[in-house]
Formats: C-alpha cells, structure tokens, sequence
C-alpha cells in the first residue's frame, strides 16, 4: 500500500514547507553578522576559526545541490527529503545546544549541506506540482523563501545582538527545522527514482566538494591572512580553477548532472550571469554597510536602518509574482542590477556619511536583489524542459552561492588592506561592489544583444503540461554567426512570436541573385 | 551607412582627433578627452562586433579597437603621472585601426560582391544593381 500523508493534496502545506526549508539557514547567513562578537564569545571560537565554520557551511550550501541532485536520480525523492529535513533539524539540535565549539561546527555544516538538499527536494516539486494558477502565489514564496529570508537577517541579527545572546536564534531556527521535518511526513506521498540504473557522476560531486571546499576556506583565511598569501590565495585560486573545471566537464559530458551544455543559450547565459553578479555584490554591500556602521549605532539600531532591504525584497516578490505570467521576467531580472548599482552608488558615502544613505541603499538594493535571483532562475527554468528544473535549480544555486559567499569576505578584506584610512578602503570595496553589478548588467545586455534575444511570454500550460520549454532561447551570439540567417522557431505555429524566416543580410543576397538570374533572361 | 564603415570610420577620427587634443590641450583637459575618445571606441566596438557578417579581420579589429579603448580609459585616469605617451600610443593605435579597417573594406569592396557560389565584380554589381531597379520598378 502506498503511504500518504494527511495533508498530501493541501497547496498551502507544501508552500509552508518550502519555506521551513529554505528560510531558516538563509536568515542565518546573513543574521549572524552582527552576532558575530556575541557568537564568538559564547562557542569559544576566534574570528579566524568562526570565519572557517560560516565558510564551510556555505560551501556545504553550495555542494549540497549537485549532491541533491545525484541523489534524486537514483533514490526516491519524497524520502530523501524527510531525511533532509531531519538532518537539518538535527544539526540546528547539535548549534542550538553547542556546548563545545567542534558540535557548533559540526552542526552549522550540516545546516548548510542539508538546506541546499531540502531546496533541490522541495522547491521543484512546489513549482511543478500544483496547477499553473498557483504559479505567481509559488514565485512569491520561491521569491521570499531565497531571497526574503536573506534580507530579513540583519534585522533579527541585529535584535538578536543587542541583548547579547545567540542561542535563542538557533532553536528558533530549529524549531522551524522541526516544523519542515513535521511536515515533510505530513505531505508524503511516495515517488520513485528518476532512473536508478543511471550511471554516477561522481567527476562533478568531487569537482563541486573540492572545488567549493577549497574557494571558501581561502576566503576564509583572509580574515587573518593577507590576499596574496599562500595559506589564502592557493586555494581560492584552485577553488576558483576546480568549479570552471566542473562547468568545462559539464558542458562536454554526454550524459551531465547538470544541463550545463543547454544552458548556453541566449535567454540562460545573462540570467546566469545577473544572479551571479547580483549575489557577488549585493550580500558584501550589506556586510559593508553594517562594517562602516558597527561602531556608531548600536546592532539593533542597525538593524532598523537595513528594514528597508527587506521591504524591497517583499515588494518585489509580490512584483514578480504579478508578472510571472508576462513577457517582462527578464527584463525584470536585469533591472535588478540597475537598483543594486543604485544602492552601490548610494553607498559609496557610507563610510562618513548620514544613517539616511543606509535607509535608501539598503532598499535600493533589496530591490535590485529581489528583481534579480528568482526571476533569473525562472527566465532559466522557462528555457528548458519543466522536468530539468531541479538541474537548473542546483547548477544556479551553485554558481550563485559559490560567488555570492565567496565574494563577501574577499570584498571585506579589500575594504579593510586598501586605501589610506579604514573609511577609503570601505568606499573602495563599495566601489568594487559598484562595478561588478556594471559589468554583469553590461555583459548580461550584450550577450542578449548578440542573440538577437526578444522578450516573449511563456508558454507556461505548455512548460508545465507537456514538459517542453515555454519559450524559445536563440543560440548563444545566433546574430553575428558567419552566414547565419535569423534563427527560427522551433515551430512556428507555437505562439512563439519568433521570427523573420531570414535576415536582412540574406534577403540582400537573395535579391542580387534574382538579380543575376534576371539579366540572364531566366525571370 | 554599415556598421563597419561607420565604425572604422568614428574610430579614425577619434584617434586622430586624440592626437591632435593631446598636444593642444593642457595635460588634465587632455586626459578626459582621452577618457571620452576610449569610452567612445569601446562602444564603437561593441556596436559594431554586434553587427552580422562583418567578416574575420573586423571581428578581429573590433577586439583590438575594445582594448584599446578600454587602456585609453585606463592611461588616461590610472596611469596618467607617466605624461601623455601612453595616450599617445592609444590614439595612434585607434587611428591606424581605424584607417586599416577601411583600407581593408575597399579591398573587399573592389574585389567585388559574393552572391551564392560566385562573385560580382564592380562594374557587373552596378549593372546589376540597375537591373533589379528596373524590375522593381515594372513590379
């Protein structure tokens, strides 16, 4: 007999556990910063050894969605998720309760490892599992539960700093963790392997565990080391080696665990990009911001004036769950980098400016980020067949936490080595922040500019229905490819508005060619 | 007018234009016109590598035509304590990509127009050209 759970056919359910899922660990990530001192003090661990126990977490984060993927192919889903989220109730046990500084550490990883798995298990099954009306109600939740919980994080961390403790944080944490264990077993229905005689690839899981592993302890090390040391930069230069590696093999596999080869595409390649610039500058950003204000306000005042990061953030999952259904998705995305440049160049005077350059950037910013992850996500998703979405899911995740975890402490360390004074360091690193959102945005433009990209509403009853993509994604530069002639649809009787069968430079010859042929009387 | 002309064309007089700045200006004047001439190529650049069937050399041009831009930009606000030869360097190299690119265009151009398998000299492009008015113009 099958087993199911109670509330198997409840929409709501299935939302609530995505949310257990995904926003405990997240909120962390960001809430911890300005408990750092307090966290320190009460595990026994130096800032250095601290920095390596958040590092590692967050690259467990990042291993965690190739694994999670490996996994689905080859056991049924719905357990593995039960047993996600019980790991990850108990590694919230194992933090809550640290009594020594090995079980703090022990546990966080584990949170970290298991959250990504829960979001590979969970988050696809919400997406594709209910009719395409809950779509814009799942791209709110997919919205909160990436980004809002992030952004929700240095408000509690900065209460939760202000009196001084850190463990009331973690069971709160794992009492959510419970609640998605709760309802795990609550909303099971059993569902079998995707293809359990399909070959293992380990290449990638040991390019992903090696090269996330490597990247963020150098990332790390810099907390107590300087960059071009060997302790720091070897392995964040091998890390950084290891994960292109892991794209190149992706990309030439015959058979990948990640879609990587389908991905470069006209639609995919900018998304890719806009989520991995927008995640590289928006986090360090924050961590600067709360850096220049650390020692002039108290953390919860601090965590006050970064309120308006998460009001953006919940603007904008409401936003992107009225236009899900639109043409705009991408456009959306890439105006998300617009309002984090804004927010960085705001931010620029934050080192001796007014708590009012806070308030406006930290929106501005929340905004930007909210545009960008989950909608670039979906313009990916929405390229390819509906059941690659856990793939996408896992390679984006992947990209996006690697560069977005790595890239806060590498940043903090600039601000605090260069310039002639603490506070021109922090303007200088803003300004890094500054052009890495300039450059994806620029990049990501051009890159839809060289497909001859055009915005098209999805076909999502057709993505969800009958599997196939919602909308057509030109080859990556099809414009400027030697003799190339527009590309066209697929079919184009699909309700894709795509496209002139030719391109102007084809007509042009085709129009010679009638001529010749007329002045040899052939016409 | 095609983007490789028009191209080739802006990015000779940028160069040159830069070089005579450099040397009529005072150094700082000279140095944003710099800035305005390097931003200006790399977006010249991009516009015209964006274009279709540009042929091999432009593809190439417009790579070097980028990076010079770019190291304007760069010599002008980075580097500018070493004096006004790197910028010099910069707007020769623009102006000599410039005046090839379009060298290179009117020898493509005079060795006449490829339609299908074969190609048409000037003088049959022409008489051609007359052809197809003619037809379009009994449509």
């Amino acid at each position: 007999m099958k087993v199911k759970g109670p509330l198997v056919n409840s929409y709501w359910s299935a939302v609530l556990l995505v949310i257990c899922a995904l926003v405990p660990f997240l909120g962390l990530s960001s809430a911890l910063e300005p408990m750092l001192p307090v966290l320190g003090r009460g595990v026994h661990l130096s800032s250095q050894a601290l920095s390596l126990t958040l590092g590692m977490a967050n690259a467990a984060y990042a291993l965690g969605t190739v694994l999670a993927v490996q996994l689905a192919v080859h056991y049924p889903q719905r357990r593995l998720l039960v047993i996600y989220a019980g790991m990850f109730t108990i590694g919230s046990l194992l933090s809550a309760t640290a009594f020594t500084p090995g079980l703090f550490i022990a546990g966080h990883v584990i949170q970290g490892l298991f959250t990504s798995m829960m979001l590979i298990g969970a988050a696809p099954a919400l997406v594709l599992g209910w009719p395409s009306k809950r779509l814009p109600t799942t791209a709110m939740v997919m919205n909160l539960g990436i980004f809002g919980a992030v952004a929700a994080g240095p408000l509690f961390g900065g209460l939760e700093a202000n009196v001084g403790a850190w463990r009331p944080m973690f069971w709160i944490v794992c009492g959510i963790g419970g609640l998605a264990f709760l309802l795990t077993l609550l909303t099971f229905t059993d569902t079998p392997a995707q293809d359990a005689d399909a070959p293992r690839d380990w290449w990638a899981i040991v390019l992903a565990g090696l090269g996330c592993a490597a990247a963020f302890f150098g990332a790390s090390e810099l907390e107590t080391h300087r960059m071009l040391s060997l302790v720091a930069f070897a392995p964040l230069l091998s890390g950084a080696l290891l994960l292109s590696v892991l794209i190149v093999y992706q990309v030439s596999a015959r058979d990948p665990l990640m879609p990587m080869a389908q991905l470069l595409t006209t639609f995919c390649v900018p998304a890719v990009g806009i989520a991995v610039a927008a995640g590289a500058s928006a986090i360090p950003l924050i961590e600067l911001a709360e850096t220049a204000f650390m020692h002039r306000v108290s953390p919860a005042h601090l965590g006050v004036l970064l309120t308006p990061f998460l009001g953006g953030a919940l603007f904008t999952a409401l936003l992107f769950g009225a236009l899900i259904r639109t043409r705009f998705i991408p456009l959306l995305a890439w105006s998300g980098l617009l309002a984090v440049a804004g927010g960085a160049a705001v931010l620029t005077g934050v080192s001796d400016g007014p708590q009012s350059l806070v308030l406006i950037g930290s929106g501005l910013i929340g905004l930007g980020v909210g545009s960008s992850v989950a909608p670039a996500l979906f313009t990916v998703g929405f390229t390819l067949n509906a059941g690659q979405l856990p793939r996408v899911f896992a390679m984006l995740e992947l990209l996006r936490g690697a560069a977005a975890f790595a890239a806060g402490p590498i940043i903090l360390h600039l601000a605090t080595t260069v310039g002639g004074s603490p506070a021109a360091g922090l303007q200088t690193a803003v300004w890094v922040c500054f052009a890495i959102v300039c450059v994806g945005s620029l990049l990501s433009l051009y890159v839809f500019i060289l497909g001859r990209g055009r915005l098209q509403k999805p076909d999502i009853s057709r993505w969800e229905e009958a599997g196939e993509p919602a909308w057509y994604s030109p080859p990556l530069a099809a414009g400027i490819r030697s003799g190339a002639t527009r590309p066209a649809a697929p079919d184009s009787s699909n309700g894709h508005p795509l496209l002139d069968p030719v391109s102007r430079e084809a007509a042009r010859v085709e129009a010679y060619a009638r001529a010749v042929r007329l002045s040899r009387g052939e016409e | 007018m095609r983007a490789r002309f028009t191209c080739n064309f802006v990015v000779l007089l940028l160069g040159a234009g830069l070089l005579v700045a450099l040397f009529a200006f005072a150094e700082p004047t000279a140095g944003w016109i710099a800035l305005g001439a390097g931003s200006a190529a790399v977006v010249m650049a991009l516009y015209s590598f964006a274009a279709a069937d540009q042929g091999v050399y432009q593809r190439l041009a417009d790579g070097l035509i980028c990076a010079l831009g770019a190291w304007a930009i760069v010599a002008a606000r980075v580097m500018n304590y070493r004096g006004t030869w790197l910028l010099f360097g910069a707007g020769a190299g623009l102006a000599a990509l410039g005046a090839i690119g379009l060298l290179v265009r009117e020898l493509n151009l005079a060795r006449g127009l490829q339609v299908g398998g074969s190609r048409l000299g000037l003088d049959e492009f022409g008489r051609l050209s007359a052809v197809q008015r003619d037809a379009e113009a009994r449509r």
